[in-house]
C-alpha cells in the first residue's frame, strides 16, 4: 500500500501543478474572486449586487451591533434571495450595525460597494451587543463629534475629501482598526464600510474612507483630502476605542 | 474493519485494488463546497496528499444512515506516521448528522483521545477530549471558527461553521492546512519555531528540504525543487480535514415559531427550560452586553488618506 500512496502523491502533484487560476484584477491583497456558482464575500474590496440601499440613511439607531458568528449569507430580504456572504473576520472581528429587524433576521450595513448597502442575516447567526457611542460628521463646518449616550463628549475640526474627491455622505460604521507599515501618517487608521464616490481604486486599494490623523496641522479645516476624514492625534485616540460597529453619520451640514 | 454502509469514493479505500483508484480521483471530489443537507465524514486530505471522505455516509431520505472503520493504515501507506486515528464513526439522519474519531494524531503536533463533530436542526459544534497542539491544550468545546497560529507554515482552525443558502450548516471539526498563506509575504524570515515544524513539514509532503532555509520563499523554492513542481504559494499545499457534518435547517425560516421567535422579546421563550440554541441571538436588547473596544491589527489596506 506504500506504492498507493506514493502513486496518490505523484497524480496530486500533476494536479497541483496546474495552470494558476486568474488572480483578482483591481485589488492586490484581500479580494478573492468568488469559485463559480459561490457566492461572492461582502467585504470593502468587494461590489455585491442586488444588496437593498439604505432607506434611512439620515436616521440614528438604537446602538445595535451583531459580530457573525459563523461565515453566513447575506439576504436582500428575509428569507429572500442570498446575494453574499458574511465571514466573521474581516480586518480583526466582523461588526456591523443593525438597522432593521424581522423576526429571525437583522439588517445590517454592508462593508461592500456600493455605498448604502444593506443586507438581511439570520439572528441565529451573529452575535449582539450595544453601542453607546455614535461618530457625526459635518462636512460643511468640517466638524466631527463623538457622542456617547446622546451627549457630544467630544468636537474637533476635521480634514475632508477635497471637492473632485469629495467624502460620501450618508450613514455608514466603522469597519475596523489597523496599522499600516505602508501608511505611516497615522498610527492607527480606521476603515469605514463606505468608499470614494469618485475613486474606484486608490493607492492599491478599493478606495475605502477612513478616519486618520495627519502629520501636519495645516490640514484639519480643509477640504485637500482623497475622501478620508483627517482628525487631529487626540481624536484619533478617543476614536480608537470605540467599537467596532458604530454609525458614523456623514451629512453637508 | 467493521463497515456497516458507506457511501461516496471514500468507501471504495476499504480493498488495496479500489483504493487507488479512489486516491487518485479523489480530487475531483467537491467536499463541503455545496450544501450536501444531512452528511458526514470523519477524514479527508486534499492538495498533494489526497484522502476522499472517510466514512462518508449522506442521509438523502431522512433515514438514519451510518458508517464505522477502525483505522485507515491501508489508505494512508506510507503516511501511516504522519495521521494517526483509532476508530473513525459517521452518521446522519433527517437534520442530524455527527462524526467521531478516536486517538487522533496529526503529524505529532495535534492529538485528541477524541474529536465528535456535530450539528443538528441548524446548528453544530465540535467537542475535543483531551485535545493538545504542540503540548498545549486545546478546549473542549471550541467557539466557532477558532483559529489557532502554530505558524504561518501550519494552521489550525477549529469548529468551523458555514451557513448555506438554504439554511443548512456544515461544522468542519479539525482542519490542519499547510503553508495556508505564504503568498502574503514571502520575504518574511522564519522565527526558530518555524524552524522546528521544518522536519514535520517536509515529512507529510514527501520531501526533504534543504538547509539553510531562511524565509518563507526559501521553503516555497525548496518544497518546488523537491517535489519536481511549482509550489503555488497562493494555496494551501495540503489541507488535513478531521470530521464533518451538515445538516439541514430545522423548522427555523419556514413558519418560524419552532424555537419561539414570534412576538419579540419576552426572553426565556415559552416554557422556560427550551432549547439552548439561541442564545447568541436573544431578541431582549436589555440583556445585550456593550460592544468590544477594537482591537488594533497589523493589516495592509490602502485607503483614501
Amino acid at each position: 500500500m506504500g506504492v498507493v500512496a506514493v502513486l496518490a502523491v505523484v497524480i496530486g502533484f500533476a494536479a497541483f501543478s496546474g495552470p494558476p487560476a486568474a488572480s483578482p484584477a483591481g485589488i492586490a491583497a484581500g479580494e478573492v474572486a468568488p469559485a463559480a456558482g459561490e457566492l461572492p464575500l461582502s467585504s470593502t474590496y468587494t461590489t455585491v449586487d442586488g444588496a437593498p440601499q439604505d432607506s434611512a440613511a439620515t436616521s440614528k439607531t438604537d446602538g445595535l451591533v451583531v459580530h457573525p458568528i459563523r461565515e453566513t449569507p447575506v439576504h436582500d430580504a428575509p428569507n429572500g434571495r442570498a446575494i453574499a456572504r458574511m465571514e466573521p473576520t474581516q480586518i480583526g472581528d466582523t461588526w456591523l450595525p443593525v438597522i432593521g429587524e424581522d423576526s429571525d433576521w437583522v439588517q445590517v450595513l454592508l462593508p461592500s460597494k456600493p455605498n448604502g448597502s444593506t443586507g438581511w442575516l439570520r439572528s441565529e447567526d451573529v452575535k449582539r451587543a450595544n453601542t453607546p457611542y455614535l461618530v457625526t460628521v459635518h462636512l460643511g463646518s468640517k466638524k466631527l463629534e463623538l457622542h456617547r449616550d446622546d451627549k457630544v463628549v467630544g468636537q474637533w475640526t476635521v480634514g475632508i475629501g477635497k471637492e473632485s474627491a469629495p467624502t460620501p455622505t450618508g450613514r455608514t460604521f466603522l469597519l475596523g482598526a489597523f496599522s499600516d507599515k505602508k501608511q505611516t501618517y497615522s498610527p492607527v487608521i480606521l476603515p469605514l464600510g463606505t468608499h470614494s464616490p469618485t475613486h474606484d481604486t486608490f493607492g492599491g486599494g478599493p478606495g475605502t474612507v477612513a478616519i486618520h490623523t495627519w502629520p501636519t496641522d495645516d490640514v484639519y479645516g480643509t477640504a485637500t483630502s482623497d475622501g478620508c476624514i483627517r482628525v487631529p492625534a487626540d481624536a484619533l485616540d478617543q476614536l480608537s476605542e470605540v467599537p467596532l460597529g458604530t454609525l458614523v453619520m456623514i451629512d453637508e451640514d | 474493519m467493521n463497515t456497516k454502509k458507506l457511501a461516496g469514493a471514500g468507501a471504495a479505500a476499504f480493498s488495496a485494488a479500489t483504493a487507488v483508484t479512489a486516491l487518485l480521483l479523489g480530487s475531483s471530489v467537491a467536499v463541503a463546497q455545496e450544501a450536501a443537507p444531512d452528511s458526514a465524514y470523519a477524514l479527508s486530505a486534499s492538495g498533494l496528499l489526497k484522502i476522499d471522505p472517510v466514512t462518508y455516509v449522506e442521509s438523502t431520505d431522512g433515514n438514519h444512515v451510518e458508517g464505522q472503520l477502525a483505522g485507515i493504515g491501508d489508505v494512508l501507506g506510507e503516511h501511516q506516521s504522519d495521521i494517526g486515528v483509532g476508530v473513525l464513526t459517521a452518521e446522519a439522519q433527517g437534520g442530524s448528522a455527527e462524526t467521531s474519531v478516536t486517538k487522533l494524531n496529526l503529524l505529532q503536533l495535534l492529538r485528541a483521545d477524541l474529536v465528535r463533530t456535530y450539528c443538528n436542526d441548524g446548528d453544530g459544534g465540535l467537542q475535543i477530549i483531551r485535545g493538545t497542539i504542540l503540548g498545549r491544550d486545546l478546549p473542549e468545546t471550541p467557539v466557532p471558527s477558532q483559529a489557532i497560529d502554530i505558524s504561518p507554515l501550519l494552521k489550525v482552525t477549529l469548529n468551523d461553521q458555514v451557513r448555506h443558502e438554504d439554511g443548512s450548516l456544515t461544522v468542519t471539526g479539525i482542519e490542519l492546512t499547510v503553508l495556508p498563506g505564504a503568498g502574503e509575504d514571502l520575504d518574511r524570515v522564519l522565527t526558530s519555531d518555524e524552524r522546528k515544524a521544518l522536519p514535520e513539514l517536509g515529512g507529510l509532503l514527501g520531501a526533504d528540504l534543504p538547509g539553510g532555509v531562511n524565509t518563507v520563499r526559501d521553503v516555497v523554492d525548496g518544497l518546488s525543487s523537491e517535489l519536481g513542481v511549482q509550489v503555488d504559494p497562493s494555496k494551501p499545499v495540503q489541507t488535513i480535514t478531521v470530521g464533518s457534518a451538515t445538516c439541514s435547517a430545522g423548522d427555523g425560516d419556514g413558519n418560524g415559531d419552532g424555537n419561539g421567535d414570534g412576538n419579540g422579546n419576552g426572553n426565556g421563550d415559552d416554557n422556560g427550560n427550551g432549547d439552548d440554541d439561541n442564545a447568541a441571538a436573544d431578541t431582549d436588547t436589555a440583556a445585550v452586553a456593550t460592544a468590544p473596544k477594537p482591537e488594533v491589527m497589523d493589516a495592509s489596506l490602502p485607503v483614501t488618506g
